[in-house]
């Protein structure tokens, strides 16, 4: 009887113990992940960006680059 | 008559003096310019020795990048340099054309990309750098 409450006691510590480390491997995970998530935003997000235009919308921007260009033979 | 008389002259006298400021801004903003022109000018030349040199490459976005990742102090500075005018660039031609200025880069970069001389690295979008 007496001893029971004491395993009960040391059970809920080893829980409190696991719970504390669950929340600490979720939080690194987190921290993980939001470490990756921009690098992959950077890498991915730009590489259709062009492709999606409307045909018409890109021939004339290609038209403008074009113009860009020649206007800034330091640049290019 | 008094008054008529120098109501034009007034108006002369103004517009002269508007004329004058003119042309007094004219060769300041020559002045202040030029040194930038120049410095790009500068830059430009160090960019294409580390083009040559294979340092430095076209990249997709229609930036330049660093082929092995990093470069010297110059190089470095004239690469974050043209960069920077190109950013400008790009930002008018979006505003011109209606598209974001990435997109404007990325028109640029599909144009710079097929000027590139054999020999010299370049990097297309989602890829890595490859020698012409």
């Amino acid at each position: 009887m007496v001893a029971n409450p004491g395993h009960r006691a040391g059970a809920e510590t080893g829980n409190e113990e696991m719970n504390a480390r669950t929340v600490l491997f979720a939080a690194s995970i987190a921290a993980t992940l939001s470490a990756c998530t921009p690098t992959i935003r950077v890498e991915v997000a730009p590489i259709n960006i062009y492709a999606k235009l409307d045909a018409d919308v890109r021939i004339r921007l290609d038209k403008e680059v074009q113009t860009a260009i020649q206007q800034n033979p330091n640049l290019f | 008559m008094n008054t008529t008389l120098h109501k034009p002259l007034r108006t002369l006298r103004a517009g002269a003096a508007a004329l004058a400021l003119t042309l007094a801004a004219v060769p300041v903003t020559m002045l202040m310019s030029q040194p930038a022109f120049a410095d790009l000018a500068n830059d430009k030349a160090t960019v294409d020795a580390a083009k040559a040199a294979g340092t430095v490459g076209e990249q997709g976005d229609g930036y330049l990048g660093y082929v092995g990742g990093s470069a010297d102090a110059a190089t470095t500075a004239a690469v974050t340099a043209i960069n920077a005018g190109r950013a400008d660039v790009y930002r008018q031609t979006a505003a011109k054309s209606g598209v974001t200025p990435a997109a404007a880069g990325q028109a640029t970069g599909a144009q710079l990309l097929a000027k590139v001389p054999p020999g010299q690295f370049y990097k297309p979008l989602g890829g890595s750098w490859t020698k012409k």
